[in-house]
């Protein structure tokens, strides 16, 4: 038979396997070098969906151990697989590797030439786990950088890679490797405000497709695939134009939906952890509280004061070290809570006044008791509760205030100006001098500041007033977000410094000042957190039986505080007030000039009328502290939509770098100065596809019906006048290649043949109008034919 | 000017056919030659006929390409005037046939006569036996005539009395036909149209070439000055250049999607034979070889596809009542029928890659369906390719 019209090879089904001289270079013939594209796969996309660890702990300095260790773990499998016989033994050799990575890596002194564990190894690990769980649970998100913490994240990840490696490749699930992605990313999503944050997402998203792309390798046996894929070269680029064009639709889509991310609901962007209620925690993740804006019921309660105290859950003394931490619980103390008395207490002779308060905790609890200043018993508690008489604290070592509903009897000292002005005595040496020292590291700008402020007071209590009154000042200003320095968050004397030189910030910086500024010039401090005494609930009211009003208040999450404690000699504790615009100023603490009122803290609801002081208050302060918050949030908000712009101009030009790639690409392939990868054997030629690009990015009609030569044709009448010089030579040269069959170009030839180009590219340039020039600079039509129709 | 071992015009031989004997194989000509000789070949046609250069080029395209060439239009617009005027440049034995309804197959063929003297029967030849035939007015013939003429055309043999006579090479037939609405006639069957490998239409000239024709006609007729510009070895060494053509498979796969297109339209009663497909690269060799041109290129099966191809096409009753012709579904194919090569760039093929046309997969069937064997020596097919292998259309799959 003759005339067998024979199709061109392109077409060809099972024609060379792409991968041949990678496959000479790297492995085995029987298995080739998938196992390594696949191993690397892996490890690229766990360690890209670790990136959302960064919110968790307080620094990347664990990046490193834990690259180590995932890499371990996927290096033994990827050895086992060359032997096709082993490879069902992939993930045990998975586990070897993960013990003995995480072993050189966290314990090698312990271990047999590094990296074989032994007893010793086991038991230093189940130590290091139990200090990296003593660490998650005094803490929230972000932790401490410890190695306890690396050890945990580095273990994670590569138990995570182990899981991901066996579902994609032993078990041949590769969708499931999901899961593993998943797991990675957690942690964040489920502790930290700002959840996973659009570069693991993106990061986790990437490797996942990149997973699936690379597992097509792989028959459902856990075999490399012997036949080569019979899939056209295109089916990869597409299925990743797809997952990146989902992926950046969703980053772009959760950034543009007004109140996924912020708003009454936050939620949209995290995994709702706590449920109702939410604590505070001791830590000073005040901020993160604060800014969440969570009205969600903390507590409720009701007072027989007339002026509700604040409820006081920890404090903190010890101003040594980067982070201030409530002191450990000391031995030997009593869990009789029925009478209490402070370690440091008022002289027996001041009368005190005696308050009750009834608290209930409707959701999730915390460790550490909410309760007034001066407790003097707690009743109807369950659980194991420690006095902490040197704090006055009560805490849990095995319960939580969770659905838990109390009387707390305090006796407070009645306090005046008068009497606090007489308290002049140096504090008595039994104090403990924890609430007095001062770290070294003390910037030396609070010690001037101090001593500027109190330049002209004499007693303790003049100077304390002069501190609040100094910070409560209009130099200072409320804000939840400014400066918005990364670890501005949470205590510290660096944090202190930055603070007194922004003067803007919250109660946490406020209380801090104060309590470092009042040891600085001699009177013992402390930080108390816990609650203001929150929103006042007239529907909450209930009759005592002695005839008495109990007033009832409801905490909410946005009611988190922090304020110091000062201790004056013959009174005990004193709380004061520097915050602006928070909370309540103790009448003591009021200036002197100030009338005494009691000022009703938020009168909502049928309440009676407010008093004129307290209207007075609100006026006063309320614009300032509007106008601080507006300004922080318009910065904040600033920020965001200049990220957003951001994104939304890189997405527009998007087709512009595409299409300027592509046309770079050709123009080194035309030169022979890159080698197009991937494509067997391309169906035009780069010159042949750049020309007829351009022409219908410029308007030219195009038909693949048209022969090369009237396509020509029709790019010459759409140029106009002359016929340009560079369309034959291309032309030529393309006929040639695609239909003549002759030898490859010559060097010299091919800078012609791209001259041409690059001057035919131009020609359509000139000869177009300035709008046709714009969109086919921007939105270039050759992109978008597949659109049409 | 002639080629190397150029021989005068060959006397007929009557001698039976020895098997597998091939008519002498020149080596092909130079591309320059060529191209200076066809040039002459028709600037001499263009001097009697005018205004009609594509149909000169076509008839010309057929001769290189070993085909026969069929001249369809009403009478009187020089028909029989151009095959006359190719039969003239050419130093080649012609011989012209009038087709009437009592016309013979034997007129045909030839006949055997006894001979009283030497007591044998002695073949006397037919008007087949020549170079060039030109049959006119075809289709006035009866059905047995004209399929006298079907064996000789397919096979270049004539086969009288048992006796398998080789024709002439270079061989080709030039029949014109009126019109089939004419009275009068006997429509070719299509078996025969497709022996044909293309058939012009002439038209009528344009009124410059007319008034043109008026002038140089008015005394003696033009044809009489024409004086041959080719021999027959020149002619086969022509031939044996353009067998010698590339034709890469881009453009091989294009030609098939053109016959899978005509297939499957739904406006065609009878597609594209794989004979038409096999004349029509031949066609396109030609014409290649005519442009100076070493490679086929698609534009060269798209002018050629409707003068190759619609003469084999019936039209289906309710297209043809829509007003569908042969030449129109042509080139409603050649509008929809992407071109190999050229980036393809539909919806479902985005990437700026685009690939190729995947008809090339549909080559396959094209071998099964029986294309008939091609006569020996009617075109260069056992001859080695530009490449030194066998020529790429002899490889079997």
């Amino acid at each position: 038979m003759t005339g067998t019209l024979h199709a061109p090879p392109a077409h060809d089904g099972g024609a060379p396997a792409p991968h041949k001289s990678a496959r000479r270079l790297l492995g085995t013939p029987a298995t080739g070098p998938a196992r390594w594209v696949m191993a690397l796969a892996i490890f690229a996309a766990v360690m890209a969906a670790s990136l959302g660890l960064g919110g968790v702990v307080r620094n990347l300095s664990w990046l490193v151990q834990a690259a180590v260790v995932v890499g371990g773990t996927l290096l033994v499998p990827a050895l086992l697989r060359r032997w096709p016989a082993l490879s069902p033994f992939a993930p045990v050799g998975a586990l070897a590797g993960w013990f003995m990575s995480l072993t050189l890596v966290f314990f090698p002194g312990t271990a047999i030439l590094g990296v074989i564990p032994t007893p010793a190894t086991v038991g230093a690990a189940l130590d290091m786990a139990a200090n990296a769980s003593n660490v998650v649970m005094a803490n929230v998100a972000p932790v401490p950088s410890t190695v306890s913490m690396h050890f945990m994240f580095s273990a994670g990840l590569g138990f995570a890679a182990l899981l991901i490696d066996t579902l994609a490749i032993t078990v041949s699930m590769p969708a499931a490797s999901a899961l593993g992605l998943i797991l990675i990313l957690l942690p964040s999503a489920l502790t930290t405000a700002n959840g996973v944050g659009p570069a693991a997402f993106v990061g986790a998203a990437a490797g996942y497709l990149l997973i699936l792309g690379c597992a097509r390798w792989y028959a459902p046996n856990g075999k490399l695939r012997t036949d080569t894929p019979k899939v056209a070269s295109g089916i990869l680029a597409k299925g990743a134009a797809l997952g990146a064009a989902v992926v950046l639709l969703m980053t772009l889509a959760t950034q543009a939906m007004p109140g996924f991310r912020d708003g009454l609901y936050p939620q949209g962007s995290q995994l709702a952890g706590a449920g109702e209620g939410g604590t505070l925690d001791p830590m000073l993740s005040l901020g993160d509280d604060l800014r969440s804006q969570s009205g969600r019921i903390t507590l409720r309660y009701l007072s027989t004061a007339r002026q509700a105290p604040y409820m006081r859950m920890t404090t903190l003394e010890n101003f040594s070290g980067k982070v201030w931490e409530p002191s450990p619980l000391p031995k030997g103390l009593s869990q009789d809570l029925t009478s209490l008395s402070p370690a440091a207490g008022p002289a027996p002779d001041v009368p005190l006044e005696t308050v009750q308060t009834k608290v209930t905790v409707p959701g999730v609890g915390d460790p550490w008791l909410p309760a007034p200043l001066s407790a003097s018993s707690v009743d109807q508690l369950p659980g194991e509760w420690w006095w902490n008489p040197s704090t006055q604290t009560i805490k849990s070592t095995n319960a939580t205030t969770a659905g838990k509903s109390y009387l707390v009897t305090s006796r407070m000292p009645a306090l005046t100006q008068d009497v606090l002005n007489a308290a002049t005595a140096p504090p008595r040496s039994e104090l403990d001098p924890v609430f007095s020292q001062l770290p070294k590291d003390v910037p030396s700008v609070v010690a001037k500041t101090a001593d500027t402020v109190t330049a002209g007071a004499s007693t303790p209590y003049e100077k304390a007033m002069a501190i609040q009154d100094y910070l409560r000042s209009g130099e200072f200003s409320y804000s939840l977000s400014t400066p918005v320095v990364e670890g501005y968050d949470g205590s510290g004397m660096a944090v202190l410094a930055d603070f007194l030189k922004e003067k803007s910030g919250y109660c946490v910086h406020f209380s801090a000042a104060m309590a470092v500024m009042a040891r600085e010039v001699g009177i013992p401090s402390r930080i108390a957190v816990g609650y203001t005494q929150g929103v006042r609930e007239n529907g909450l009211d209930v009759e005592g039986a002695g005839g008495e009003l109990w007033r009832g208040y409801e905490v909410t999450g946005r009611d988190a505080h922090a304020w110091p404690e000062l201790y004056f000699e013959g009174l005990g504790w004193v709380p004061f007030e520097p915050t602006p615009s928070r909370g309540a100023v103790p009448d003591y603490a009021l200036d002197a000039g100030a009338t005494a009122q009691i000022p009703e803290p938020n009168p909502t609801g049928n309440s009676a009328a407010p008093t004129n002081a307290a209207t007075t208050a609100a006026a006063t302060t309320a614009p300032a502290a509007a106008a601080a918050e507006e300004l922080g949030v318009d910065i904040m908000l600033g920020l965001k939509r200049a990220v957003l712009a951001l994104l939304v101009l890189g997405v527009l030009l998007l087709p512009a770098f595409v299409r300027w790639l592509a046309r770079r690409t050709r123009l080194a392939t035309i030169r022979g100065s890159w080698r197009p990868i991937g494509r067997r054997q391309p169906a035009t030629t780069p010159a042949w596809q750049e020309l007829t690009d351009t022409a219908i990015d410029y308007g030219v009609p195009y038909s693949p019906a048209l022969t090369p030569a009237m396509q020509a044709d029709a790019v010459a009448a759409h140029l106009g006048s002359t016929r340009p010089p560079g369309l034959d030579v291309i032309l030529l040269a393309t006929e040639q290649a695609l239909y003549g069959g002759e030898e490859p170009l010559d060097p010299g030839e091919r800078e012609d043949l791209a001259e041409a180009v690059e001057q035919l590219v131009a020609r359509f340039r000139t000869s177009a109008t300035p709008w046709r020039r714009f969109c086919a600079r921007y939105v270039p039509a050759s992109l978008f034919l597949f659109l049409r129709r | 000017m002639l080629a190397d071992g150029a021989s005068q015009p060959e006397a007929p031989s009557h001698e039976p056919r020895s098997a597998l004997s091939v008519a002498a194989a020149d080596g092909p000509m130079a591309p320059e030659a060529f191209t200076a000789l066809t040039q002459r070949i028709m600037a001499v046609m263009n001097t009697v006929i005018d205004g009609k250069e594509e149909s000169v080029r076509l008839a010309l395209t057929v001769l290189l390409a070993g085909g026969h060439l069929l001249l369809e239009d009403v009478p009187g617009v020089g028909k029989t005037l151009l095959a006359k005027t190719l039969a003239r440049t050419l130093d080649c034995s012609v011989n012209r046939i009038q087709f009437t309804p009592d016309l013979l197959p034997s007129d045909i063929t030839g006949v055997s006569i006894f001979n009283q003297s030497s007591q044998t029967f002695e073949f006397r030849p037919g008007a087949i036996f020549a170079n060039i035939v030109i049959g006119d007015e075809i289709n006035r013939a009866s059905a047995k005539t004209q399929s006298a003429l079907l064996e000789s055309m397919a096979e270049h043999q004539v086969s009288v009395d048992g006796t398998t006579y080789t024709l002439h090479e270079p061989f080709m037939v030039v029949a014109t036909q009126n019109p089939i609405e004419m009275a009068g006639t006997y429509p070719l069957p299509e078996a025969q149209r497709d022996r044909f490998m293309a058939r012009i239409s002439m038209g009528y000239p344009d009124p410059e070439a007319e008034l043109a024709m008026l002038e140089s006609h008015q005394s003696a007729s033009p044809l009489d000055a024409v004086s041959p510009v080719a021999s027959v070895a020149q002619v086969k060494a022509m031939i044996a250049t353009v067998s010698g053509i590339h034709v890469a498979p881009a453009v091989r796969s294009y030609i098939v999607a053109l016959g899978q297109a005509t297939r499957t339209s739904p406006e065609l009663r009878l597609g594209a034979s794989p004979r038409a497909l096999l004349q029509l690269m031949r066609a396109g060799k030609a014409a290649a070889a005519l442009s100076g041109r070493g490679f086929v290129l698609p534009d060269d099966i798209r002018a050629l596809a409707e003068p190759v191809l619609a003469h084999r096409l019936l039209v289906e009753r309710s297209a043809a009542s829509r007003g569908a012709t042969p030449a129109s579904v042509v080139a409603d194919i050649l509008d929809a029928v992407a071109v190999p090569g050229q980036p393809d760039r539909r919806p479902g093929a985005f990437g700026f890659g685009g690939r190729g046309q995947a008809t090339g997969a549909a080559a396959g069937p094209v071998g099964s369906n029986g294309v008939p064997a091609a006569a020996p020596g009617s075109n260069g097919s056992g001859r080695p390719g530009r490449d030194g292998r066998p020529g790429k259309e002899a490889r079997s799959n």
